[in-house]
């Protein structure tokens, strides 16, 4: 084969090296797998750059540099595959003089195939483009540029063909008109675009550029609203027109120009002159040698100027001549160096020459290109309003400091920064420099929770206020307040400044209000105490207070009370009624006065009466009623009842008075003074007299003369005493006849107090009568029986003496023995007689002075005759005379000592002592005999009394010693008492008293 | 004298006292005169004793109405005079009616053996 491939490429290789070796077309053959380069002509050669000695060299050893790239790939694609590759315009990078450079190459590489269908060689042919290449680049670069300068400018380009009616935009104008790019337009599609308001003027415009004879040079600003009609643009077309020979417009064409910033930017501008000319500042400007060229409105007013041209002056004069000194050059000097100053000064009111107080804020203006100044401005700020302010703060502070709140304030980090004086003052703070910290130190440690609830209050809603303890700095009190506390801002920023506080002193006020609680609680207590509901209504009768009463009464609530709702708790029957007449008497401005039943949700009824006045304020305008309502309901049961118990009574008193009439007995009542206020007719009918002539003190001419001394002194000492009065006295009756009456008397005691005397006259005198007769018979009986006795003793007297004469001691015994026995029955008799005498008051007494010691020896010696068994023993103390009846003291004490052994048959000691007291002289006798029952004890000194049982027998006796010894005692103006014990004895004992007034001679 | 017995006269309505007290007294040796009649009293003239007893509650005379005429009559004036009563509580009126002792019935003949000697030696 290869010596086939030799054959042919000898034969014809002179003819084509030749051809190819001078063709311009670079040819190049590589062969086998290593492309070695078998043919490289010069054209090729020059390409390749590396000199001529290439040949039979691997194409990719001569040109290292294509390993890197595409190429690479590509020759050994066309020799594996066989598929030949052309390329076009293609970039190869050839290392040239020993420099990489950019080429491009139009190349193809084409497989040469043997027969039996392989690649042996590549036949590979190129053109260097590289310089049409780069023409071309630079040719699509500068239009770049040029669009990008026109993009720059923002301006489109446009082509109008008048005579065509056709146009071409750019698509920058394209865009303007706000259709697509791209897009191909005619010229009634552009004018659609444009703002309907500006289409005419348009038009005009054109025609005058397109117009022969006018030619006017176009440059108009109009509006362009978009296809869609809302896109709204300021457009500037430029254009010239070009005319022919003939002087036809052929052409039309210029740029077109968004100014719609512009215009914008205008009216900004516009704005913002207007803005100067209307801020409240003062604001000038003036050029370089300080002459005024503008100055706003404000300035004109703030100074008084009428007219520009007086205005536009000097600089120097608009300030006060005093303010022009070393200041004006201080300003002056700073503006020029450092480009501004700012500061206070004056400026003169053009008209009044009041001096203006101004914050200047003065800056050179320099040319923003080239950096010079142009010119200068001045803001000015009238201070007098900051100042009337700075004086208002200042009377506030003072008013703050002064005030008598408590006023604090504090920073962002709740410290506290300042307290007026009341507020240190009630905190008890002396030193301004304590003043400084934590609110939370400000409080009572108790309130810490409730000052953190107060710092997120502030944090959430800017303000708080309540109450809370303030802590007394010096004593740690706790000071109640009620504080407002709220953040302050400031009026610009808007942030938060710290905060304020106010705070009021609640300490009066809750000692007030507690006051106030209590003694509402007392009006309460009371209101509620007293068994009546209080009430008031307003002026329409709507309730609109009860008291707790109605509720307890009703067990209605107090707002189920209000208005109206009082009159649910009445009854049915007299709920109308009690509305009505409240309604009426509301009508009337009428005291109200009702009685009605009330019932609560038991059923149980209350009676009340209902009251109120109509009250009226200061005007005189009727306000309403203040009532009350009172339970009655125990007056009226009570009146119902007495009622009833009148009827009762007056039956009563009728039956009384019939008995009181009808009774044998004058009843009385008298006063605690003792006259009669009450007598019965009984008494009326005795005395015949009517009651003038018996009530009152009347009554005691009624009496028996005799018989009023000792009916006044026992009627007085009962008066006085309160002691039961028992009176007997006679009473002169209608015909002038005494007759005896026994008069009683009970006190009435109510409280504790006598307020009645009822008392009864009995007539007696039958009694009296059978008495005294009684009495008579008794006298009579006992002198008629003592004379017989008499006798007896007489004879048996003479008896006795005879037989003892006779030498009959024993029958002279038995006589005396018999002696005896009569004197026992004239005791008896005695004693009878004496009983008759108590009982008619006839008991008459012999008084004497007399030794009480001698009278009781000699009567014990008398008795100590009569019994062997028992031993009488005297125990008497010294004692003097005194005036009384000695014999009857004697019968006592006889009675007394007898009584003793009678009642002692088992004990043979009785004792017989005295003992002196103050005023009285007690004798007492002593036994240990049987004794008395304690429940007997007193029985004894009644009359016919006898210790009673089975033992009476065993005592003989009347029962009259003890009563009549103890009456004779008792007129002796003495006592007698007895101390005993059953079984064990008895001591009786009587006092009688030492009337040392009773002279001894009487 | 001594040997005189005295004269002593009783005036009594109750001729049982009468007779006890002239026994008592002439067995003591006086010379008795009695009265059951009070006002035979004064009619004494001559042989006048030298005491009287009188009982004051005589039927129809008082005693001491005759004490007191006694008392007033010259001759009488200075006859000592015992009144005798069975009550004790006369006895000061029987003093100022002009008795020159008093003696309550029943009485001790001793006691009145006693007065009767104080009256007349």
């Amino acid at each position: 084969m290869d010596n086939q491939f030799d054959l042919n490429f000898r034969q014809s290789e002179n003819i084509f090296r030749t051809l190819i070796e001078e063709s311009l077309t670079p040819v190049g053959l590589y062969v086998g797998p290593d492309m070695l380069i078998k043919i490289a002509n010069k054209s090729l050669i020059k390409i390749f750059g590396k000199g001529d000695d290439v040949l039979d060299k691997p194409y990719f050893d001569v040109l290292p540099e294509l390993r890197e790239q595409n190429i690479y790939k590509i020759l050994n694609n066309v020799y594996t595959t066989g598929i030949a590759y052309e390329a076009t315009e293609d970039r190869i990078d050839l290392v040239v003089d020993g420099e990489l450079k950019k080429f491009y190459f139009n190349f193809s590489f084409k497989p040469l195939l043997c027969d039996d269908g392989n690649v042996w060689a590549v036949l590979n042919t190129a053109a260097d483009v590289t310089e049409l290449v780069l023409i071309r680049q630079q040719l699509a670069e500068s239009e770049e540029r040029t669009q990008f300068a026109l993009n720059a400018a923002e301006l489109g380009t446009w082509d109008l063909d008048p005579l065509n009616k056709t146009i071409i935009l750019d698509e920058r104008c394209q865009e303007l008109f706000g259709f697509n790019k791209g897009d191909h337009v005619n010229y009634e599609e552009v004018l659609k675009c444009i703002h309907p308001d500006d289409v005419d003027y348009v038009r005009r415009k054109v025609n005058e550029s397109v117009d022969s004879r006018l030619r006017k040079p176009s440059d108009i600003k109009y509006r362009t609203v978009g296809t869609a009609g809302t896109d709204l643009k300021w457009l500037r077309a430029k254009g010239k027109a070009y005319f022919n020979d003939k002087g036809v417009c052929f052409r039309f064409a210029g740029t077109m120009q968004d100014i719609t910033r512009e215009v914008d930017d205008n009216k900004e501008q516009q704005k913002l002159v207007t803005l100067i000319d209307n801020t409240a500042e003062v604001i000038g400007v003036t050029m370089l040698d300080a002459r005024v060229t503008y100055l706003n409105k404000a300035g004109y007013a703030m100074l008084g100027i009428e007219k520009p041209e007086d205005a536009f002056i000097p600089a120097s004069e608009y300030f006060m001549p005093m303010d022009d000194g070393e200041m004006a050059k201080q300003a002056t000097e700073s503006i020029v160096n450092t480009g501004k100053w700012e500061g206070e000064r004056y400026y003169r009111h053009f008209k009044t020459g009041e001096a203006i107080p101004i914050y200047l804020n003065a800056f050179r203006i320099d040319d923003p290109i080239t950096g010079k100044p142009i010119a200068m401005a001045s803001v000015a700020r009238d201070l007098r309003p900051e100042r009337e302010a700075r004086n208002e703060q200042t009377k506030l502070l003072a008013l703050i400091d002064n005030s008598s709140d408590f006023v604090s304030l504090g920073d962002t980090d709740n410290n506290i920064t300042y307290i007026n004086t009341s507020g240190r003052k009630m905190l008890g703070i002396e030193d301004s420099d304590n003043i400084y910290k934590p609110g939370s130190e400000y409080a009572m440690p108790s309130d810490l929770e409730k000052v953190n609830s107060i710092y997120k209050a502030l944090s959430e809603e800017g303000r708080w206020s309540g109450q809370v303890n303030y802590r007394h700095f010096k004593t740690d009190e706790a000071i109640p307040v009620f504080a407002n506390t709220m953040l302050v801002y400031d009026a610009v920023t808007g942030k938060s400044l710290g905060r304020a506080t106010t705070a009021r002193d609640l300490r009066r006020e809750i000692a007030d209000r507690k006051a106030l609680i209590e003694s509402e609680q007392l009006l309460q207590n009371i209101t509620g105490a007293a068994p009546t509901a209080l009430w008031m209504s307003d002026n329409e009768g709507n309730i609109i207070y009860a008291n707790r009463i109605w509720t307890d009464w009703t067990g209605y609530t107090h707002d189920e009370i209000m208005g109206q709702g009082w009159l649910s708790a009445i009854v049915p029957d007299d709920r109308k009624h009690a509305a009505d007449k409240f309604i009426a008497d509301l009508t009337a401005r009428k005291p109200y006065e009702v009685n009605f039943r009330i019932t609560n949700k038991h059923g149980d009824i209350r009676w009340c009466i209902a009251t109120g006045n109509p009250q009226y304020n200061s005007n005189g305008d009727f306000v309403g009623y203040i009532g009350a309502c009172t339970d009655i309901t125990e007056k009226t049961l009570a009146e119902h009842q007495l009622h009833l118990k009148n009827e009762e009574l007056n039956d009563q008193i009728d039956q009384f008075e019939f008995v009181t009439s009808f009774m044998p007995v004058q009843l009385w009542t008298a006063t605690v003074n003792g006259d009669l206020d009450y007598v019965n007719q009984r008494t009326l009918d005795f005395f015949g007299t009517d009651r003038k002539g018996i009530i009152g003190a009347e009554w005691i001419l009624h009496v028996h003369p005799d018989d009023r001394d000792g009916c006044i002194a026992t009627w007085t000492h009962s008066l006085l005493s309160g002691d039961t009065y028992q009176f007997e006295f006679r009473l002169k009756d209608k015909d002038g006849i005494y007759r005896w009456h026994l008069a009683r008397a009970l006190p009435f005691i109510s409280d504790g107090k006598i307020v009645k005397w009822f008392g009864t006259n009995t007539d007696i005198d039958e009694q009296k009568q059978l008495q005294r007769q009684k009495d008579d018979f008794l006298g009579i009986a006992s002198h008629e029986l003592k004379t017989p006795v008499t006798s007896i003793k007489a004879y048996a007297q003479v008896l006795g003496a005879m037989l003892i004469q006779e030498g009959e001691e024993k029958k002279a015994e038995m006589v005396a023995r018999m002696d005896a026995q009569v004197n026992r029955l004239t005791n008896l008799i005695g004693d009878l007689l004496d009983v008759t005498k108590i009982n008619s008051g006839r008991l008459q007494f012999n008084k004497t002075w007399f030794n009480v010691n001698e009278a009781i020896g000699e009567t014990v010696a008398d008795l100590q005759h009569t019994t062997q068994k028992h031993h009488l023993i005297t125990r008497l103390q010294k004692s003097d005379n005194i005036y009384s009846d000695k014999d009857r003291i004697s019968q006592v004490l006889t009675n007394l000592i007898t009584n003793a052994i009678k009642y002692s048959p088992h004990t043979d000691e009785i004792i017989i002592s005295t003992e002196l007291d103050v005023n009285e002289i007690i004798i007492c006798v002593r036994d240990f005999g049987i004794g008395i029952p304690a429940d007997k004890a007193e029985k004894v000194f009644e009359q016919f009394y006898r210790v009673s049982g089975e033992m009476q027998h065993t005592f003989p006796g009347l029962g009259l010693g003890l009563y009549i010894s103890s009456e004779i005692v008792k007129r002796e103006g003495g006592r007698m008492w007895v101390n005993s014990v059953e079984g064990k004895g008895s001591d009786f004992c009587f006092a009688l008293p030492i009337n040392y007034n009773q002279t001894e001679t009487n | 004298m001594t040997n005189v017995p005295k004269k002593i006269m009783i005036a009594d309505d109750d001729p049982g006292i009468v007779d006890a007290i002239e026994m008592l007294l002439e067995f003591e040796g006086y010379d008795v005169t009695s009265t059951v009649n009070g006002s035979a009293v004064l009619e004494l003239k001559d042989e006048l004793p030298d005491l009287v007893l009188l009982d004051i509650w005589m039927s129809g005379e008082d005693g001491r109405d005759i004490c007191k005429k006694l008392k007033q009559v010259e001759i009488t004036k200075d006859i000592p005079v015992i009144m005798i009563s069975a009550s004790r509580d006369i006895k000061e009126s029987a003093m100022e009616a002009g008795a020159d002792d008093f003696l309550a019935k029943p009485f001790e003949m001793n006691d009145l053996l006693k007065k009767i000697k104080n009256l007349t030696e």
